[in-house]
């Protein structure tokens, strides 16, 4: 008596619909993770580990492992003050950058979004500034604040009358920073506003109606009804701004490059002169973690605050 | 007889032959790195030169490749690492350390024919020194001079060729101009020194630290006693000089040396301090400039101890590491057709106005605009090269606009300066 061989069942039948399809998706995402651990994961750890060495040009070029320095690449900068002056810095301008850009930004998106005469050519027009590279933003900025020959000297010479004849922005300590925030509004407010229009023509009109007809005013609808409704817009677009200016470096080398007086030294800009001007690797690699864990804190509080909103 | 003849003539004709080959080379490719060729007109200088080497050298090749001054360490870093050879660079003093340091470059005394390279000069070679040896040569070189423009200078009803030879007559000098010059709106600068936070202008105001009487580092690449005599006196009457300056609108703040440049070549700036070379980018914004240029040594006493010493800067032949044996005779062969008269002639005169850093060129014709300021070419300290020289040199503008612009006492500017310069040399 011969029994019925067992029939023969191809690997994938041992597992239920569901584990073939996460098996599957696993699959379709597998480059991706690839991808992410090659160029993004490995990078960063690599970064990490070299922060807490002795490494230099030689180290690079000869392929030899850095030396473990007892933390003294962090040590070093925070004994300076040079870590705190750049936090410090860096937050200053972000915050100042990413509030006003987001001001700006939500006036000019409303007055888009009541039609005004022109409003596509606006449109079109205020894209320019987003369009233009940042290292080429920069240098026209540059030209406009040279002295005693730019554009806003001019302007400045004018309206006071030729009293004001040498103002510098960019030369003075105090007033620096916000030359350079004043070109990064000036690149970054278009692309905000783009956003914030697109969120306010999805805010659904019969409800706007609704509250026009209940006699809520213009402030108030803005407020309880647009504002809400966008909020997943804001979210995206501030926090796309903060990442956006605490890698801001283009528009620092070439308005100040940190300086006068270190006066614009942000964590981008530390980090550049430590790796890549005194060439110590190791040291700008400290920089640079300091720099991303200030920046996932940022975010992350960003996005607890906006979903605490959200509840 | 005939098979013997035959015979021979074969043996001869072997003979001859293995002789041809013997003379005849290795072929042999350099790769060499070079920032100039970025700029068009010493690019078609270098192109040109480098056919004629080649076709002199028809054994050598010369690969040139074109690389960015200011991320020339990155490129050699991202090529060496990518197993490409860097085996000649064309570049600065200032280059020196990091090279050393990133082990990409050796001695060229061990590459260069000794009894050519006896013939340097000390005082330009002695620049070149870090760690344990001399290691680079220099193509030419120039210290700090002074470029005027003569017919702004003569409208004033003054000479230029009468430039002053100390502190307080510079100062009368500048004063006479500015009293002339002061409601025309025809001059933006009477004298112009650069204040700008970038390596230049810390070279810059480090020669005229050195123009004061002062040494900002010791033999050892110390930060030297900036508080000890004579250096305390130079710094503080440097600072004021900057101050002197600055306040009385007779220089402008925080401008780089390319934009005096422009605007003397725009005939808006009476006199200003530069090396020679920058005559190039005057050049380019008049064709015409060499007519009002004129040039001089700066002061030979300046102010308690100075004595108008400058620093010595220079383009120069750094060589690579791990040449062959042919390639040490083509690197040598070629540097040696560069810094030679009938080559380099024409560049100085023309292209990067300088002096002559090899005896064997002594009768080389400097060019006219640099007659003036041949005075004092030999007014030259030597400088100690040290890793962070960069940022040690980029910190005394720092220091200069501190105190000038943003009301610091030179007291916290100079301690400010001493705590910057330690923190990059100690690490």
């Amino acid at each position: 008596m011969h029994s019925s061989p067992a029939p023969r069942r191809s690997w994938l039948n041992f597992r239920s619909r569901k584990q073939q399809d996460r098996l599957f998706c696993f699959c379709l995402l597998l480059p991706a993770i690839i991808l992410c651990v090659a160029f993004i994961l490995i990078p960063i750890v690599d970064s990490v580990a070299m922060s807490f060495t002795d490494y230099k040009i030689a180290n690079l070029t000869k392929n030899r492992p850095g030396v473990w320095n007892d933390f003294a690449n962090y040590t070093r900068l925070w004994k300076a003050g040079k870590l705190q002056s750049a936090i410090s810095i860096t937050g200053t301008f972000v915050a100042w950058t990413v509030g006003l850009t987001f001001v700006v930004s939500m006036a000019l998106a409303l007055i888009l979004n009541s039609e005004p005469v022109g409003a596509r050519f606006l449109r079109s027009i205020m894209m320019i500034p987003w369009v233009i590279p940042t290292v080429i933003a920069g240098l026209l900025w540059a030209w406009i604040y040279a002295n005693p020959y730019g554009l806003l000297q001019y302007l400045v010479n004018v309206f006071s009358k030729g009293e004001i004849t040498d103002f510098g922005i960019l030369n003075s300590k105090n007033t620096a920073l916000w030359g350079v925030i004043i070109a990064g509004l000036w690149k970054q407010v278009p692309l905000m506003t783009l956003l914030l229009l697109a969120g306010m023509q999805n805010v659904p009109d019969d409800i706007m109606e609704a509250a026009k007809i209940d006699g809520a005013g213009y402030f108030t609808r803005l407020i309880h009804i647009m504002i809400p409704y966008m909020r997943s817009v804001i979210a995206v677009s501030v926090s796309m701004c903060i990442i956006e200016n605490f890698k801001q470096y283009p528009l620092f080398a070439t308005l100040t490059n940190g300086g006068p007086v270190g006066a614009t030294t942000t964590l981008a800009v530390l980090s550049y002169n430590e790796a890549f001007v005194n060439n110590n690797y190791g040291s700008g690699a400290a920089v640079t973690t300091v720099w991303l864990l200030v920046m996932i804190v940022v975010v992350l509080v960003f996005n607890l605050i906006f979903r605490r909103g959200n509840d | 007889m005939k098979r013997i003849v035959v015979l021979l003539l074969a043996a001869v004709m072997l003979l001859s032959a293995a002789a041809v080959m013997a003379q005849e080379k290795e072929p042999v490719t350099i790769r060499f790195y070079n920032y100039a060729l970025s700029e068009t007109a010493k690019a078609d200088w270098w192109k040109n030169t480098v056919e004629a080497f080649e076709e002199a050298n028809p054994w050598v090749t010369v690969e040139t490749v074109t690389v960015d001054y200011n991320s020339m360490i990155q490129t050699f870093t991202n090529d060496l690492g990518s197993g490409m050879s860097v085996d000649l660079i064309y570049g600065e003093v200032s280059w020196i350390p990091a090279l050393v340091d990133g082990e990409f470059i050796q001695q060229p005394k061990d590459v260069i024919d000794p009894e050519f390279y006896e013939g340097y000069y000390d005082y330009v070679l002695d620049q070149m020194n870090y760690a344990d040896g001399v290691y680079a040569v220099p193509h030419y070189y120039t210290n700090s001079i002074v470029f005027i423009n003569k017919d702004l200078v003569e409208a004033a009803g003054m000479s230029a060729d009468e430039f002053p030879t100390t502190l307080d007559e510079l100062k009368t000098w500048i004063e006479t101009l500015d009293t002339f010059y002061k409601d025309s709106g025809k001059v933006s600068t009477i004298f112009g020194l650069t204040t700008a936070e970038v390596p230049a202008t810390g070279a810059n105001i480090n020669a005229i630290y050195n123009a004061f009487g002062g040494q900002l580092l010791t033999d050892d690449g110390e930060l030297a006693d900036l508080k000890a005599e004579p250096n305390a006196t130079a710094m503080a009457e440097m600072l004021d000089f900057y101050k002197y300056l600055i306040g009385n609108g007779y220089t402008q703040e925080n401008l780089k040396l390319k934009d005096y440049r422009a605007a003397f070549g725009a005939g808006n700036v009476i006199a200003y301090v530069d090396s020679s070379w920058g005559y190039a980018q005057i050049g380019e914004v008049d064709a015409n400039a060499a007519n009002f240029t004129v040039t001089a040594p700066l002061p030979v006493v300046m102010g308690t101890n100075g004595k108008g010493n400058s620093l010595v800067e220079s383009h120069c032949f750094l060589i690579g590491d791990g040449l062959s044996d042919g390639q040490k005779e083509a690197v040598d062969l070629f540097i040696r057709y560069c810094t030679s008269t009938e080559t380099l002639e024409g560049y100085l005169n023309n292209i990067g106005l300088a002096f002559v850093a090899h005896k064997g060129m002594e009768d080389c014709r400097i060019s006219p605009i640099l007659e003036g300021a041949a005075k004092g070419v030999s007014h030259v300290q030597k400088q100690t090269q040290i890793g962070p020289m960069v940022s040690v040199q980029k910190q005394l503008a720092t220091m200069v606009l501190d105190y000038t612009i943003n009301g610091a006492s030179m007291e916290d500017a100079v301690d400010s300066y001493i705590t910057e310069a330690e923190y990059f040399i100690n690490q």
